[in-house]
């Protein structure tokens, strides 16, 4: 058992250390413009970035449908999913918009999924889910 | 000692894997931001093939969160 927690411990140190290294790096998620415009490369890295904060979410949800998450969980996840919900029509219009170069309406997109990421993200950290710093 | 720590103990256990597995999962998007942003700061732009494959994966994580609780 003690194998098994000191591997978990490693894992979880080895998680933080690429989360540190990421903070290091400056990776950031900022504001398009038309002067700064959406890149294919800013897109994967907007994605990426989601998908972290998804994946600790879905851990929680496991957890939650398992009943070893807390008892306020279920409510938790309802609310966070009321902005997770907002993302895929948003991610979607983004593609369409980068893969045909459509720079206008692709600023705008970008910036309201980089202004809804702060805002679940801070939401789910008022309810108690850390979806950390990396992005 | 308050045998509720038993409890909270084992449910802490219950939840490493888990944890392992969506620390692992994270350590490799974070690795895969740093691969894209410094491959575009040396002037490489993110290939077709690799913005499709973190397209799809996303779409998988996120279609499965937005699911509702059973």
């Amino acid at each position: 058992m003690k194998r098994i927690i000191l591997a978990a411990a490693l894992a979880l140190s080895l998680a933080g250390c690429a989360e540190l290294k990421a903070i290091q790096t400056g990776i950031s998620i900022s504001q398009a413009s038309i002067a700064n415009p959406v890149t294919k490369t800013q897109e994967g890295e907007i994605e990426l970035a989601f998908h972290s904060a998804i994946t600790v979410l879905n851990t929680y949800k496991r957890a939650c449908i398992a009943g070893t998450a807390d008892v306020h969980c279920r409510n938790n996840i309802q609310q966070v999913q009321a902005y997770t919900r907002q993302i895929k029509p948003l991610i979607v219009q983004l593609r369409g918009f980068v893969d045909n170069n459509d720079q206008v309406n692709a600023v705008v997109v970008f910036n309201q999924l980089t202004t809804l990421y702060t805002n679940f993200k801070a939401a789910a950290t008022a309810l108690g889910v850390n979806l950390g710093s990396a992005a | 000692m308050n045998p509720a720590i038993f409890d909270l103990i084992e449910k802490g256990l219950l939840l490493l894997p888990a944890l392992v597995d969506a620390g692992i999962k994270i350590t490799t998007q974070v690795e895969q931001l740093i691969a894209l942003n410094k491959a575009a700061a040396g002037g490489t732009p993110i290939t077709d093939a690799e913005l499709a494959k973190i397209r799809a994966d996303f779409d998988a994580a996120l279609d499965d969160f937005n699911s509702p609780m059973e």
